[in-house]
């Protein structure tokens, strides 16, 4: 594989790679050494890459390398200034449902924001599931390989973390009643 | 609000809420959702908890996507090039540690003392031998 090619490899997955890893380990100069560490290994792995398998190769580097360093350093979930500031500002320009009141609005931007804080508090395989099938809309089949579980499994675990996040944040939803 | 439900509709309902993520994924046996869509059609409690659980996926579908910055590509980039020029360098050094060696290596030295000085004369000195020669005979 040629240096030019295996660039445009980068430049096509990093944006994803990037993001897995930022939302398993909440910080933001981690998840881009992380990010970068997974695509050297590529480059000395390139012999073997696959186009079709490539990026659930690179996920899977990038997770294992989030997993060993959340279980060696015990790293501690936290978010920078900086990154608190982006999400803020993230979170409030993402809203596309259409024509909602300003209510809605509001309750919308704040579940979300409360999503993004419960998410940081799932186990790291639960929330490495659900980011891969919710957030960056990955097949079961797809996540299947990253993680080396059955698709049923998988489908379980996406299941049980969206239930859990429903249970995190049930009280936040009957405020109203 | 707990009063409105009796204890064997509370059971249901937690059966149902259990398997909600399920339930909206259409994962559910024939039966199992057959028997939750005419629950919920009945109970206000499972119909908000069903809204709760799609405000929950559609927050998630909608969480940020926080791109990177352009120092991921610049240092694999860098990395890339570091690595090829220093193969180039490994592959060079090889090639004239190679051409030393042959060179060193052929033909084989003699062993007797006069085709010994005729092997030095020949391959080490050559015409300086030959010109020493000339000027001493």
């Amino acid at each position: 594989m040629t240096e030019d090619k295996f660039l445009e490899i980068v430049h096509e997955h990093q944006a994803q790679v990037y993001q897995h890893a930022l939302y398993l380990l909440k910080n933001r100069e981690s998840a881009e050494d992380i990010t970068q560490e997974a695509f050297i290994k590529a480059w000395e792995n390139r012999a073997a890459l696959r186009p079709e398998t490539v990026r659930s190769w690179l996920l899977k580097v990038a997770q294992n390398l989030c997993f060993d360093q959340l279980r060696q350093a015990k790293f501690q979930v936290h978010l920078t200034k900086e990154d608190d500031m982006e999400l803020e500002m993230l979170l409030h320009t993402h809203t596309t449902a259409p024509n909602p009141s300003p209510d809605e609005i509001v309750r919308q931007q704040e579940l979300k924001a409360l999503v993004h804080c419960a998410i940081g508090k799932l186990p790291p395989e639960m929330r490495s599931a659900v980011i891969m099938r919710e957030l960056e809309g990955m097949s079961y089949k797809d996540i299947a390989s990253v993680l080396e579980q059955p698709e049923g499994t998988v489908k379980s675990t996406v299941f049980r973390a969206r239930k859990k996040l429903r249970e995190m944040l049930r009280h936040y939803w009957r405020l109203d009643e | 609000m707990k009063d409105q439900f009796p204890f064997h509709q509370e059971s249901v309902c937690t059966e149902v809420q259990d398997t909600l993520e399920a339930y909206l994924a259409n994962d559910l046996d024939a039966a199992a959702h057959a028997t939750t869509t005419a629950h919920v059609a009945s109970c206000p409690r499972c119909q908000d908890e069903i809204r709760f659980a799609q405000a929950i996926l559609k927050a998630l579908q909608e969480l940020p996507k926080p791109e990177p910055s352009s120092k991921i590509v610049n240092a694999v980039s860098t990395y890339i090039q570091t690595e090829t020029r220093g193969n180039r360098w490994q592959q060079l050094t090889f090639e004239l540690i190679d051409t030393a060696v042959s060179e060193l290596s052929e033909p084989e030295p003699p062993l007797d003392s006069f085709r010994a000085a005729d092997y030095v004369r020949t391959h080490i000195y050559g015409d300086t031998w030959q010109q020493l020669t000339f000027q001493f005979t």
